[in-house]
């Protein structure tokens, strides 16, 4: 018996500070692919056409590559902060399973937001190079600009998003966490799904990605993929919970 | 041979998927792996931070990065489809706002013939009017302007001009000009719940410019004792009828 108690908010208060300071790698890993997206981004998507007398070809910049790279890195980087590594950190503390859990999930959020600034923010820098860099001056097009309400609406959307992906790639990571034949059948069925969408048009997949992306309205956009990452959260804490003490 | 090609370019997806994935899980790793209070790190994201904050602020004073302000919306029925004019016969009664250029020659022989000159790449149809003899040959050359995301290109090309040499009238088509541009595309996340036309687009990573390209056409008067002969590439319209 202890002799001093410790609440469970206290300890994963002090888990997921600790966390935060410790696993720094998540954020330098963040900026390197956010850079090399940023590079990506500036193989321009190109649109020809033309009729009489004038052929048009304009390059379209965005960063939905970046913000592609960047749901990339939350599913990996959920799936390997419980890799057996960084789950022994944990027994730095007196520590339990839940709230080992919360405090992942705490960190993920703020992975989520600080992922989801840098990757709203680098929109703009990949236009400013664009013009000042590359010396692509003939800007042309209308509705180009960027309004505050699009930008807090667009980070709300990246954050959740980002948020998503982590809950998926946490409970990933949980289950291959199981049994060792888990880290190779995962991979498997991530790839055929991919496979499935790609080659086969799979319509099941599909509607269950437009589930998400097709929907307009904040308030059902934020309650599905917040419910959504706190079942798959949930999910993770109860297969956790067979996991043996200190595998 | 269509279908081989379209596997191979799912294959080589797929194999830059996996690539790409591999190089996530590599970069993640190596820098996860340092789970040091490594100043180091606070620097590059403090230093990437700040370049991020820099870029907006350069942004916002940059008005040339916000494109064109849409003045008007420009719609496609708000300007006359020359159509009826050529391939239907109706009197040419259009607004002077399309006239381009309008040219006249004094002619007196028996036959003329049209031919192109210029970049024969494009092509412009013909109406022909017969009218009394008078001696004169009109040509005038209508043209609806054409926009792309909401730029009037029209002045970025030449128009058509049309000159005589003895017993040949010349429609010098215009050089085909080729424009660059660079645009910026509003990522999906932005637009996902703040643009009305979201879901009109099929594809939510790629979306269709918005262009009107104009119309125009050669609208000739000649005297109905001239003969008219022309190169096979030219399309004459007469009352509707191709010549």
């Amino acid at each position: 018996m202890s002799l001093s108690e410790i609440s469970l908010g206290n300890l994963v208060k002090k888990q997921f500070f600790y966390k935060l300071n410790a696993y720094t790698g998540v954020f330098s890993s963040m900026v390197l692919i956010q850079v090399i997206a940023i590079f990506f981004s500036f193989g321009a998507v190109s649109s020809g056409s033309g009729r009489f007398g004038v052929q048009i070809n304009v390059d379209y910049h965005s960063a939905d590559t970046l913000i592609i790279f960047t749901m990339l890195w939350a599913f990996i980087n959920a799936v390997t902060i419980i890799t057996k590594k960084y789950r022994d950190d944990d027994f730095a503390f007196v520590t339990n399973r839940v709230s080992n859990n919360v405090s992942n999930m705490l960190f993920l959020v703020a992975a989520s937001f600080i992922g989801g600034v840098t990757a709203i923010l680098s929109t703009f820098l990949i236009r400013v190079i664009s013009y000042f860099v590359l010396r692509d001056h003939s800007v042309i097009g209308y509705d180009v600009m960027y309004s505050v309400q699009e930008i807090f609406s667009g980070l709300l959307v990246v954050f959740l998003y980002l948020l998503l992906f982590c809950a998926l790639g946490y409970l990933a990571g949980t289950i291959s966490q199981l049994h060792k034949s888990f880290v190779v059948l995962l991979p498997v069925v991530v790839m055929g799904c991919l496979i499935m969408i790609v080659i086969y048009g799979s319509e099941v997949l599909l509607h269950v990605i437009e589930f998400y992306s097709k929907e307009t309205n904040t308030l059902l956009f934020v309650g599905k993929t917040v419910i959504t990452s706190f079942l798959l959260f949930a999910g993770a804490i109860i297969l956790s919970n067979r996991l043996e003490v200190r595998k | 041979m269509m279908g081989i090609n379209v596997f191979g370019i799912i294959i080589i997806q797929l194999v830059f998927l996996l690539l790409l994935i591999g190089a996530v899980v590599f970069i993640i790793k190596k820098g996860i792996g340092k789970t040091n209070k490594s100043k180091t790190t606070y620097w590059i994201l403090g230093g990437y931070l700040c370049l991020l904050l820099l870029s907006v602020g350069v942004y916002f004073v940059t008005p040339a990065l916000h494109g064109q302000v849409k003045t008007e919306e420009i719609e496609n029925t708000s300007m006359p489809n020359f159509d009826r004019f050529i391939y239907e016969g109706e009197p040419v009664d259009i607004s002077n706002d399309y006239k381009v250029k309008q040219w006249d020659f004094d002619y007196n022989d028996e036959e003329i013939y049209l031919r192109y000159s210029g970049d024969d790449q494009n092509s412009l149809p013909v109406r022909l009017d017969k009218k009394e003899n008078d001696s004169k040959i009109e040509a005038v050359y209508y043209q609806t302007p054409s926009y792309y995301n909401g730029i009037n290109i029209s002045s970025y090309t030449d128009p058509v001009s049309v000159n005589k040499n003895g017993d040949e009238l010349f429609i010098e088509l215009p050089e085909t000009a080729y424009l660059e541009f660079t645009s910026y595309k509003k990522e999906f996340p932005f637009k996902q719940l703040t643009d009305e036309r979201f879901l009109e687009n099929d594809d939510l990573l790629f979306e269709d410019a918005d262009e009107i390209f104009g119309n125009q056409f050669l609208y000739l008067r000649i005297p109905k004792n001239i003969k008219v002969n022309a190169d096979s590439g030219i399309d004459i319209y007469e009352d509707g009828i191709i010549e």
